[in-house]
């Protein structure tokens, strides 16, 4: 009798073991997932933020420059791209090999300038006359 | 002593295959909806990768798409028989710009769960295929709004 109940248990467990096996390895699927998921939505905040506040310095005129600072990605950097033409904003980030971008429209002109900066460091959104007309600018 | 072993086993026997078929049922199921959860998120967020699955299936997708299209996934059934199993994907999207690309949501997100469950979820792909623990597995994407 002592014997059955301890064989039952032990198949029992063998069921268990095996359900726990797959939930740790869908557990860990979502964990890597998680991870660069947390950085996309960094870089699309940070995306978000720089339309934003450059059409404020814009709309605020010439003269007037505002501060940014680049969202902390341990190990990341950023190139911030202000396309004139198509006017167009594009954010990039570099996190341990990886790229990740998003490109946004501007609502406000822009001129054709880039930048890089690595986690953490300060950049400028300022304003630049060319000729009649006022241009947003992105400086180091 | 031998009699009351056979009984266990015979017991053994007859409920594990049941157990395992089920598990495999429920773990095909996880699988894709985790996989699809994955692509949705990665298209709402809007914000591109060169990592693959995700570059070459859902990156000249997300191209078409300029603001956030908001989708979801409204259902997701599953209809599972001895050899295979037929889950129906039910996505929605309050924007008809959205909805009118269609087509090509279908064809890349299908694209994308067939790359990523061979990557990341132990499925295998032959000719078109895909397999889990012997049952083959048919995806049906529809984009509605709403």
């Amino acid at each position: 009798m002592r014997g059955q109940l301890s064989l039952d248990l032990l198949f029992a467990f063998v069921l268990v073991t095996l359900t726990m096996l797959n939930l740790i390895y869908l557990a860990n699927n979502e964990m890597a997932h998680a991870e660069s998921f947390d950085v996309m939505a960094k870089v699309r905040v940070f995306s978000a933020e720089i339309v934003d506040h450059t059409a404020k310095v814009y709309a605020v005129g010439e003269g007037y420059k505002l501060k940014e600072e680049a969202p902390q990605i341990s190990g990341g950097s950023f190139r911030i791209v202000f396309n004139g033409t198509t006017n167009k904003i594009i954010v990039n980030a570099t996190v341990d090999g990886k790229n990740y971008w998003i490109v946004k429209n501007s609502t406000v002109p822009i001129t054709n300038a880039s930048i890089v900066v690595d986690s953490g460091e300060s950049f400028w959104i300022t304003t630049v006359r060319i000729g009649e007309m006022l241009y947003a600018n992105i400086t180091e | 002593m031998i009699f009351i072993l056979s009984v266990i086993f015979i017991g053994l026997m007859l409920v594990l295959p049941s157990y395992t078929d089920n598990n495999t049922n429920i773990m095909i199921v996880s699988y894709v909806r985790s996989s699809l959860s994955k692509a949705i998120d990665y298209l709402n967020t809007g914000v591109m990768t060169d990592d693959e699955p995700y570059k070459s299936t859902l990156n000249p997708l997300l191209s078409q798409i300029t603001e956030n299209p908001h989708l979801s996934i409204k259902n997701l059934t599953s209809e599972e028989s001895a050899t295979e199993v037929n889950i129906t994907i039910l996505i929605s999207t309050p924007y008809l710009s959205i909805q009118n690309l269609n087509a090509s949501i279908v064809s890349n997100l299908t694209e994308f769960l067939e790359k990523d469950l061979v990557e990341n979820y132990r499925f295998t792909n032959n000719t078109g295929i895909l397999k889990y623990g012997g049952k083959s597995v048919n995806i049906e994407i529809n984009v509605v709004r709403g």
